[in-house]
């Protein structure tokens, strides 16, 4: 299968029956505390460490 | 600037899902496992992309710099402009997470890949790796 057979033309959801095209039925409210948390978290673990010059150390 | 928000269940394991999310600024993918998340990847820029790197807390989700981006794509409009496809191990975990824009392959999810990857970027860096 070349990779137009695989993903053109509509074929991928023939393929894959699991693309995952549900309607999002996820609460923002929790969705949006969810992801404040992620990145606090994240920015926490050192993940946007720089130096004096902007340039990220990680 | 638009917005755009939408999350993809995965049907091989109905407990993962992607949500995208453009917040007129900017993009990001992120990979859930129940309500907790397990993999971001940055997808665009939507805002002028930053010439230097100015990161303070308050500005997260943030904007990827110049020096990192290799081409930044056009907003996302509709979900169907949007595939994914989800690579799953033996035991129904996620493997990965293959996410197509317009039919271009723009960015890996994988669980505890914070960040994941991309093929937007030119470097890598806490926003993205190279894909």
């Amino acid at each position: 299968m070349t990779h137009t057979d695989h993903w053109g033309g509509g074929n991928y959801k023939k393929n894959h029956s699991n693309t995952g095209d549900k309607k999002s039925n996820v609460d923002r409210k929790s969705y949006n505390k969810t992801r404040v948390n992620h990145w606090t978290s994240e920015w926490d673990k050192g993940r946007f460490i720089f130096n004096k010059n902007g340039k990220i150390i990680n | 600037m638009s917005d755009f928000f939408c999350q993809f269940h995965c049907r091989g394991n109905e407990e993962y899902s992607v949500i995208i999310e453009d917040n007129e600024l900017v993009a990001y993918a992120y990979l859930y496992k129940g309500e907790i998340i397990v993999g971001d990847i940055w997808l665009y820029n939507q805002a002028s992309t930053p010439v230097t790197s100015e990161w303070n807390k308050e500005d997260m989700p943030f904007l990827n710099p110049l020096e990192f981006v290799k081409n930044n794509i056009e907003p996302i409009k509709d979900k169907n402009e949007i595939a994914l496809k989800w690579v799953l191990k033996k035991d129904k975990e996620v493997d990965y997470v293959l996410i197509k824009i317009r039919k271009e392959l723009i960015a890996k999810l994988s669980e505890g890949a914070t960040p994941g990857w991309s093929t937007c970027v030119i470097k890598d860096g806490p926003l993205a790796k190279v894909l």
